[in-house]
């Protein structure tokens, strides 16, 4: 290796190798500043005094909790030609799929630094942080631009042409007592790969790793048929519903008789099924309505523990990632190197990835066990019969706001900084010096969005998450407890729980990320 | 009590937490110019963390005791830092945030290395201490290792080592034929210190060099001040994109710029 020209492509790699640390999350490097304790202090004494305000407040009366507001657009007509329009989505089906092909192609046989390449930086901060906001502040797009459902859909069309009458899928069982439980491994999947995996900024990684995921998906709607992978194994379907379900608009259909013969069995008590894609794809009688945020989130279906494990991992993730890059997590790290020395010291397999992955593993288990423990107290305050678990399983959804605020908090930087890269890699996607969209030259605005700004931001939108959050779970008491101070004494329990993850959520982005 | 209520409240108390948050925040002023001194050395910088206030006009006065390049991620501004000098790094502060700082030291040394590494051996001068003449590894992630074998025509000299990435790893190689013979002897670097930094070996000894710091190495022949007598008379005229060609990225800190 004479020329030095030939190492940058080599030394790229072991430097973002190297860097790893400050790619705690799948890649981008972070450029908050930490919220300063004053934040910290009033975001957490407001977040306790609401909390026993809300208490307050639900004592002497309750709102209602069987309907709520909604407005359908397809009332009006315009809109729903344009939104239900073919010439609108073939469109987007072929972007979206073509975006696909490109991360693929970009990862394999484009520049292998991460940031000259177009793959890391769509996958990880554009698509995954970006879908997120959509889905959680918008709602659910991602089943309508899913580009594996678009695929298998093109393919069936295909077949059906070739050979009138067939079916692309075999169409077998689904086992019922599988659940969401392959989502949920691939999620976990996911989940460390974006956490511990230290080669996960390469576009090559990036690449393979979506071959994969591809073939598992298509290879899981060919087995089982389109619906019942979506609802059960493809991972970010999975997720993405339970995000959509905090979103300000729903799709629901109004024919009980359809509903009650989709395959998700999606019916719900009221004979509306609400955000289930199969009926909608299939009915005439459907509304695309605007509700309040988080409305979706008291829902009143039956939760079963694959929900509930679903649920654990969403919030044990989102934590995990703003934990991971703290002060302490890298004294853990430190740790765990100097343990492992003599069995892992690679530079992807060491002892700090053994440390990051025991937490992906770890943390959800430790959620879990509060939770329940926590779930006991609220049956016990209540004087209820109900076991520990139930009242997990009842009560999961009405931790997500805080969740998702924390995950906006947390995310929402890196967002608008490090995605402004796909700017110039949108006309350069192979790195190899290209400008196709005259954008090549860009360069990122780091003043987009000022940390005063964004400390308010976050410190406002994690209360906001808390007090939804305390007023979904005390919708979710008046339903599951009979009388009115029971399912108020059930509270203080769940509201203890959720000042504890406020507060811990809020501690965290007052913590400098560190390398 | 219904939610609309409910949202007053909030909002209410909301208010009344920014105001205060806002009151507790606004130390305020007009922009300044601000001058910091900035020592770099090894691979750390004191202070370990600059901390300006947004539209400040900041000029680091940087004493390098290596040559090379300083970095301010973000920003992205780069400048070469001269040993002999103290440099002044001028920006504004103009955009909020935690930004990575970092040093890529000067390689020219290297480079020349690389071409003479070929035929190491056969004109090695009498001292044989110069900055990397004698053997230099590439970069040793932790695990690594990297193994030199002791010429015959070393006899009796002394070969200093050191590592290019982290000076403070040290040490020299004596070569006698009175040291006990042995095929090869391993030398572990670990919280950067090398054990044992002295060996007494034969000639057609294998040295071998273990990296089990958490922190990469490039094990190189020479005393560390050898390399800055070497830089003296070069200049750096890199080709831009060169700066990670140059190894190892070293984080030194970083650049806080908080709002007013």
């Amino acid at each position: 290796m004479k020329s030095p020209r030939v190492l940058f492509p080599l030394l790229g790699l072991v430097l973002a190798l190297a860097g790893s640390p400050l790619y705690a999350h799948g890649f981008g490097e972070r450029t908050e500043l930490p919220v300063p304790l004053g934040f910290f202090l009033i975001g957490a004494g407001v977040t306790v005094g609401l909390s026993f305000a809300i208490i307050g407040l639900f004592a002497g009366g309750s709102p209602e909790h069987n309907s709520y507001w909604r407005h359908n657009l397809y009332q009006t007509r315009w809109l729903r030609l344009v939104l239900t329009s073919r010439f609108l989505m073939l469109p987007v089906e072929l972007l979206v799929v073509f975006l696909l092909g490109l991360v693929i192609a970009t990862g394999l046989f484009g520049d292998q630094i991460p940031s000259s390449n177009f793959a890391p930086t769509f996958v990880w901060i554009v698509w995954w942080v970006g879908m997120g906001f959509i889905v959680a502040l918008l709602g659910n797009i991602w089943t309508f631009i899913n580009p594996w459902k678009i695929l298998f859909e093109w393919a069936e069309g295909l077949s059906r042409l070739l050979r009138p009458g067939s079916h692309l899928s075999m169409m077998r069982p689904y086992p019922w007592n599988w659940g969401m439980w392959p989502a949920i491994l691939l999620f976990l999947s996911f989940t460390w790969i974006q956490d511990a995996f230290v080669q996960s900024p390469l576009p090559n990684r990036v690449a393979v790793l979506t071959i994969i995921y591809s073939v598992i998906t298509l290879g899981g709607m060919a087995i089982f048929g389109k619906h019942q992978w979506l609802r059960h194994g493809e991972a970010f379907s999975v997720v993405f519903s339970f995000l959509g379900k905090f979103a300000p608009t729903e799709v629901r259909v109004r024919d009980t008789g359809l509903c009650a013969t989709c395959e998700g069995g999606c019916l719900s008590s009221n004979g509306d099924c609400v955000n289930c894609y199969e009926c909608f794809s299939r009915s005439e009688k459907k509304e695309l309505n605007i509700r309040p945020f988080a409305i979706g989130l008291a829902d009143n279906e039956n939760k079963t523990n694959d929900v509930l494990a679903m649920v654990v991992l969403l919030l044990a993730t989102v934590t995990f990632d703003g934990f991971s890059a703290t002060q302490i997590w890298v004294d853990i790290q430190t740790v765990a190197v100097d343990i492992f020395i003599r069995v892992a010291n690679g530079a992807t397999f060491n002892g700090r990835t053994i440390a990051d992955s025991l937490g992906v593993l770890l943390f959800p288990g430790m959620f879990l066990v509060i939770y329940l423990a926590f779930s006991r107290f609220i049956s016990g305050s209540a004087g209820s019969e109900l076991p520990a678990m139930a009242v997990a399983r009842k009560f999961s959804y009405s931790l997500i706001p805080i969740a998702m605020a924390y995950n906006i908090a947390h995310f929402i930087t890196l967002l608008l900084i490090q995605g402004q890269l796909i700017i110039p890699l949108a006309s350069d996607p192979f790195g190899f010096g290209w400008n196709l969209l005259g954008t090549g030259d860009y360069r990122i605005n780091i003043g987009i969005i000022n940390a005063k700004i964004l400390w308010y931001l976050s410190v406002g939108l994690i209360v906001a998450g808390h007090i939804i959050a305390v007023y979904l779970a005390h919708l979710i008491s008046l339903r599951t407890f009979q009388d009115r101070s029971a399912a108020i004494s059930s509270q203080y329990p769940m509201m203890m729980l959720m000042v504890i993850y406020t507060v811990v959520s809020l501690w965290t982005i007052a913590q400098p990320i560190v390398a | 009590m219904n939610i609309r209520t409910l949202n007053k409240h909030m909002l209410l108390t909301t208010m009344v937490a920014a105001g205060v948050i806002l009151t507790a925040a606004c130390s305020g002023g007009a922009p300044e110019a601000v001058e910091i001194s900035v020592n770099v050395m090894g691979e750390a910088m004191d202070p370990g963390t600059i901390r300006v206030k947004q539209n400040d006009m900041v000029t680091l006065k940087i004493d390098a005791e290596e040559s090379g390049e300083f970095h301010l991620h973000g920003y992205d501004i780069e400048q070469d830092i001269d040993e002999d000098e103290v440099a002044h790094f001028y920006f504004v502060a103009d955009a909020t945030g935690r930004y990575r700082i970092t040093f890529h030291p000067s390689s020219e040394a290297e480079d020349e290395m690389k071409d003479k590494k070929g035929d190491h051996g056969h004109d090695v001068k009498e001292e044989g201490n110069g900055h990397g003449e004698i053997f230099m590894s590439e970069v040793l992630e932790t695990g690594d290792s990297y193994s030199f074998l002791v010429a015959d025509n070393f006899e009796n000299q002394t070969i200093p080592f050191h590592s290019h990435l982290h000076s403070e790893v040290s040490g020299s190689i004596t070569i006698s034929h009175d040291a006990p013979e042995s095929e090869s002897v391993t030398i572990q670097i670990k919280g950067l210190l090398a054990h044992p930094n002295e060996v007494s070996v034969r000639p057609g000894t294998n040295i071998i060099w273990t990296n089990e710091d958490v922190v990469s190495h490039m094990m190189i022949s020479g005393l560390h001040t050898d390399a800055e007598q070497d830089h003296d008379e070069e200049k750096d005229d890199h080709d831009e994109h060169a700066e990670h060609a140059d190894g190892e990225e070293i984080d030194l800190g970083f650049l806080e710029v908080r709002p007013r």
